[in-house]
C-alpha cells in the first residue's frame, strides 16, 4: 500500500514538474529576441508581409492570451501547426521520435552491456582496472562531436566500412526489409558515436560500484568457501551492480539526448533533435514547445520510473524506510 | 625514354577520348547537397534561398538566365519589346504541361503574377510590383506585361528564382501560404516531385514531358539534407553525395588534392550571387553619424588580412561598392583614397574630437553579425583595437539579428554580407535608397538617405540603355565612397565541388539541374 502511495506521489511531482517547465519554456520562447515572423518571411520582406505573418498566427494577441490558448489547446491534445513546415506538430514529431530513440537505445544498450563488462573487469583486475579507469575518464571527457568526426574519417572516408551521412542511400529507393539493412548500416557511425560516452560513464559506474561489492562480506565469505574468483565477480557481484546501472540508465536520458543532438546534427540524422535545433533557429514555436515539452516528459517520467525501480531492486532506499 | 614515349602514344587516344565525351547522355541520379531543410516547395511565396535551391527545378519562368546572366527562352519562347520600353509581349513554347497533365496557359502567369508574386514574393513585390501596370493574355499562348514607365532590369527578374510560375488550377482561390499543394508541388520544370523527407532528402525524378526535347538528362535528382559544413565534405569525397554548392573554405586545399572532384569558384551561389562583406554603420547614432569616424574605420581596417585568414585567400579586396562580378556596373577603384593606415585613422579620430582616454581607448562600438562572421568581427576587433576603438562583438542568429538590426535599429555596427545579384535594381538599390530603411531585413541597414542617390537609382532603372545605367551607377558609386555609410569590405566568392562525372550544372541559373548529366 505504501509503495503505491509513494509511487502515486511521484508521478503527481512529476506532473507538476512537467506543467511548471512548460510555464518558463513558454515564457522563454517568447522573450526570446526575432520572431517566427522575422524567421519565416525571408529576406528583403516588407515590413506588412512580417505583420501578415504575425497575425496569421494569431501572434499579434496579449502574450497572457496566447498562453491560455496554447495550455487549453495542449490539453486536449492539439499540438499546433508548425510555422515553418505548415503540418501538424504532433505528425512531426512522431516522425522524429522513431530515428531518435533507435539512435539513443541502440546506444543505451551497448554502453550498458559494455560498460558493465568493462567495470567488473576492472574492479576484478587491480592493474587493468587502472587503465581502465584512465580510458574511461578520458573516453568520457571527449567531446561527441570530435569523437564522431574521427570515426567518419577513419571508418568512413579512410576504410569506407560505413556511410557518414543520412538514415537511409540517398539513390536507393528500396523495399521494406533492403531499406531496414540500409537504415541499420547508416546507424552504425551515430551509434558507436553516441554509444563510446555512455559506454564510458557506465564503466566508470560499475566499476566504482563492484569495488565497493568486493569490499562486502558476502564476497569475502564466497572466497572462503572456495568459490572461483571469476564466478564471484560475473555471478554475485554482477547481480548487485546491475541495479545501480539501470537507475544510472534511467537518469542519463537527458544527457543522452542532448548527446543525440549533436550526434544528429553531425551525421544528418533526421531525428527530433535536429527537429528541435531547426525549430529554435526557425523560431517555430509550436514545434519548439511540442519536442521540448515531450523531452522534458521522458525525462522526468525516467527520473520518476528510476525512482520506483530502485525501490523495488533495492528496498533500503524506499523513501518511507528512509525516514523512519 | 621510349617507355615514356610509348605510354604518351597509348595514353593519347584515351585523352583525345575523354576530351570528346562532351555529348551528355540519359540516365543515373545525382546527389546535390543542401545545407538546411526547404520547409516547403512553392519558390513563389518565399525569397528563401533553402526553398529556392531545391523547389526551382520543378518549375520555369518566362526567362532562364545565361552563365552571363543574359536573359534566354524558358517557357517565352520570344518576346519584343515596346519602343517606348513598356509593353513587353512574350510568346510561350508550344506543349509546355504541368506535371499533372493540364495544359499550360498565359492564365497561369497572369494568375501567378497578380495573385501569389506580386503579394507574396517579397523581392519580385519590391521591384517588379512597383512598375507594372498591368498583365494582359490576348491568347494562351501570349502574355502582355504593361508597365507605368520604362524599367532596364525587368526581363533579368522574371527568372525562376524571381518569378517561377505556378498552376492556377491548384492554388486559385486558396490560399497560397497554406496550400497542401506547397508540399506536393506540380510545376512544369524539368524535374518532377517523387518524395519529400523533411530534412532528410528531396527526390525528383525526370520529367518525360519537358517542352525542351530532350532535356533533362537525369533520371534522378535527389537533394540530400547534411547541416554540418565538415560532414557535407566528406559526404561528397566518400561518393555518397555528387555536388556540393559551398565549400568550407578550410576545407579547399583537402579536396583539390582529391582527383575523383573538379572545384571551381564562382560568384554566384545559392544564396545569392556578387556578394561583399559590407560592415553597416548606424547613421541614426553617434559617433558613428560623423563622417570622420566612418573614415578612421575604414583606414583601420586591414581588408587584406580578412581576405587572408579568414577567407584563406578566396576572393577579392572589394574595390568599389558594387561588385566586380557587374562589370559593367562597377567602378573599379572608387575606394582606393581610404588605403590601411592606422595613423590616418587616429589623425582623423583625433579631428571627431574622440582623444584617447588613460587606457588607450578613444570608444566603444558594437558590432552585430551571424555567428557565421564571428572570425571576421574578430579581425576587425582586433583592427580597431590598435586606433583606439574598443569593439564589443554581438553574434545572433537570423531571426534575432533582423529584429536587433531592422526592426528596433539597436547596433552601432554590423556585418551583412549583401548580394549584388545579376542587377544592380534588385541587388545594390535596396542598401541604398532612403525609402528603404526601417523593418524591411537586409535593406537599407545604415539608414542612408541621399536624394541625389535616390534620383541617380530611379533614373537607371528607367533605361535598357546600358551605357546610361553604368553612368548612373558609377555615379552612385562616387556619392556613397565619399559619404560612407557602409564600408565595402571583401567581394566573396563561393568554391564549389563536384565529383568529376558530373556535369552540366548551372549554379548560376535557378535552373540548376535542368543540363546535368552523369557520366557514365
Amino acid at each position: 500500500m505504501p509503495a503505491i502511495a509513494s509511487t502515486l506521489r511521484a508521478v503527481a511531482a512529476g506532473l507538476a514538474a512537467w506543467l511548471l517547465i512548460q510555464l518558463l519554456l513558454f515564457a522563454l520562447v517568447h522573450a526570446a529576441p526575432g520572431g517566427p515572423a522575422a524567421a519565416l518571411a525571408g529576406d528583403f520582406a516588407t515590413r506588412e508581409t512580417q505583420f501578415e505573418i504575425t497575425k496569421s498566427f494569431a501572434l499579434d494577441r496579449p502574450i497572457a492570451e496566447q498562453f491560455v490558448s496554447f495550455i487549453a489547446r495542449m490539453a486536449q491534445g492539439d499540438w499546433g501547426i508548425s510555422y515553418h513546415f505548415r503540418r501538424p506538430v504532433a505528425g512531426l514529431i512522431a516522425e522524429r521520435l522513431v530515428p531518435t530513440l533507435l539512435l539513443m537505445l541502440s546506444a543505451l544498450a551497448i554502453a550498458l552491456f559494455a560498460g558493465r563488462a568493462l567495470g567488473l573487469w576492472a574492479a576484478a583486475n587491480a592493474r587493468g582496472g587502472a587503465l581502465v579507469a584512465a580510458a574511461t575518464t578520458a573516453a568520457y571527457a571527449l567531446p561527441v562531436f570530435w569523437v564522431g568526426q574521427l570515426l567518419m574519417l577513419g571508418l568512413g572516408l579512410e576504410l569506407r566500412w560505413f556511410p557518414v551521412s543520412g538514415l537511409t542511400d540517398p539513390r536507393q529507393t528500396g523495399t521494406s526489409l533492403t531499406t531496414g539493412v540500409d537504415i541499420a548500416w547508416h546507424a552504425v557511425l551515430p551509434v558507436a558515436t553516441l554509444a563510446l560516452q555512455q559506454t564510458a560513464f557506465f564503466a566508470t559506474v560499475a566499476h566504482a560500484k563492484a569495488r565497493m561489492e568486493i569490499g562486502q562480506g558476502y564476497v569475502r565469505a564466497a572466497r572462503a568457501r572456495g568459490i572461483a574468483e571469476h564466478a564471484i565477480i560475473w555471478g554475485h557481484v554482477a547481480r548487485n551492480v546491475s541495479p545501480q546501472l539501470a537507475t544510472a540508465a534511467l537518469n542519463r536520458l537527458g544527457m543522452l539526448l542532448t548527446g543525440a543532438v549533436l550526434v544528429e546534427t553531425l551525421f544528418a540524422w533526421p531525428g527530433l533533435g535536429r527537429l528541435l535545433s531547426s525549430a529554435i533557429l526557425n523560431r517555430d514555436h509550436p514545434v519548439l514547445l511540442g519536442a521540448f515539452g515531450l523531452i522534458v516528459a521522458m525525462v522526468i517520467a525516467s527520473s520518476v520510473a528510476a525512482d520506483i525501480v530502485q525501490t523495488r531492486l533495492d528496498p533500503r532506499v524506499a523513501p518511507d524506510k528512509a525516514a523512519q | 625514354m621510349f617507355f615514356y614515349r610509348l605510354l604518351a602514344c597509348a595514353l593519347l587516344p584515351l585523352v583525345a577520348s575523354v576530351a570528346t565525351a562532351q555529348t551528355p547522355v540519359r540516365g543515373g541520379t545525382a546527389v546535390i547537397v543542401v545545407q538546411a531543410d526547404p520547409g516547403h516547395l512553392n519558390p513563389g511565396i518565399s525569397t528563401g534561398s533553402h526553398v529556392h535551391a531545391v523547389a526551382d527545378s520543378l518549375y520555369n519562368a518566362l526567362i532562364e538566365l545565361d552563365r552571363d546572366l543574359k536573359p534566354q527562352p524558358d517557357l517565352a519562347q520570344r518576346w519584343t519589346i515596346s519602343e517606348r520600353g513598356t509593353v513587353y509581349t512574350f510568346k510561350f513554347a508550344p506543349n509546355v504541361k504541368w506535371h499533372d497533365g493540364t495544359p499550360f496557359s498565359s492564365a497561369d502567369v497572369k494568375f501567378t503574377f497578380e495573385e501569389v508574386l506580386l503579394k507574396h514574393h517579397a523581392r519580385t513585390k519590391a521591384g517588379i510590383g512597383a512598375v507594372i501596370a498591368s498583365i494582359e493574355t490576348p491568347a494562351p499562348d501570349t502574355v502582355v506585361f504593361k508597365l507605368r514607365k520604362p524599367y532596364g532590369a525587368l526581363l533579368q527578374l522574371l527568372n525562376v528564382t524571381e518569378a517561377p510560375i505556378l498552376p492556377r488550377h491548384l492554388y486559385e482561390g486558396k490560399d497560397p501560404l497554406t496550400n497542401p499543394v506547397n508540399a506536393k508541388p506540380v510545376g512544369t520544370g524539368p524535374f518532377k516531385l517523387e518524395s519529400y523527407r523533411t530534412d532528410q532528402q528531396v527526390t525528383m525524378v525526370r520529367n518525360a514531358d519537358y517542352f525542351k526535347p530532350g532535356l533533362p538528362y537525369l533520371d534522378r535528382l535527389v537533394f540530400r539534407v547534411i547541416p554540418d559544413a565538415g560532414a557535407q565534405t566528406l559526404a561528397l569525397m566518400t561518393g555518397e553525395a555528387d555536388y556540393l554548392g559551398l565549400v568550407n573554405a578550410a576545407d579547399v586545399e583537402r579536396l583539390r588534392a582529391n582527383s575523383d572532384l573538379t572545384l571551381a569558384q564562382t560568384a554566384f551561389g545559392t544564396g545569392g550571387g556578387n556578394c561583399i562583406t559590407t560592415l553597416s554603420f548606424n547613421l541614426d547614432r553617434k559617433p558613428l553619424a560623423d563622417l570622420r569616424v566612418r573614415q578612421a574605420i575604414a583606414h583601420a581596417i586591414d581588408r587584406e588580412q580578412i581576405l587572408r585568414d579568414v577567407q584563406f585567400g578566396i576572393g577579392r579586396v572589394a574595390s568599389a561598392p558594387i561588385s566586380s562580378g557587374l562589370p559593367w556596373a562597377h567602378a573599379p577603384g572608387a575606394l582606393s583614397r581610404y588605403a590601411l593606415s592606422t595613423q590616418r585613422a587616429a589623425e582623423l579620430l583625433d579631428a571627431a574630437g574622440l582623444a584617447p582616454g588613460a587606457d588607450g581607448v578613444r570608444m566603444t562600438i558594437d558590432l552585430t553579425h551571424f555567428p557565421t562572421f564571428n572570425r571576421i568581427g574578430e579581425v576587425i576587433r582586433g583592427n580597431l583595437a590598435k586606433v583606439g576603438i574598443r569593439v564589443v562583438q554581438k553574434p545572433l542568429d537570423r531571426a534575432a539579428f533582423i529584429e536587433a538590426v531592422f526592426a528596433k535599429r539597436a547596433f552601432d555596427a554590423n556585418i551583412i554580407s549583401y548580394c549584388n545579384g545579376a542587377d544592380p535594381d534588385s541587388g545594390v538599390r535596396r542598401m541604398y535608397v532612403s525609402d528603404n530603411i526601417g523593418a524591411v531585413p537586409f535593406s537599407n541597414a545604415a539608414a542612408y538617405r541621399n536624394p541625389e542617390v535616390d534620383k541617380l537609382f530611379a533614373m537607371a532603372a528607367e533605361t535598357d540603355d546600358y551605357a546610361e545605367r553604368s553612368r548612373h551607377y558609377v555615379a552612385v558609386q562616387k556619392l556613397v565612397a565619399d559619404d560612407l555609410p557602409y564600408w565595402w569590405m571583401v567581394e566573396t566568392v563561393v568554391t564549389t565541388a563536384w565529383r568529376s562525372r558530373f556535369r552540366g550544372w548551372q549554379p548560376w541559373s535557378g535552373q540548376v539541374a535542368e543540363r546535368a548529366w552523369m557520366s557514365p
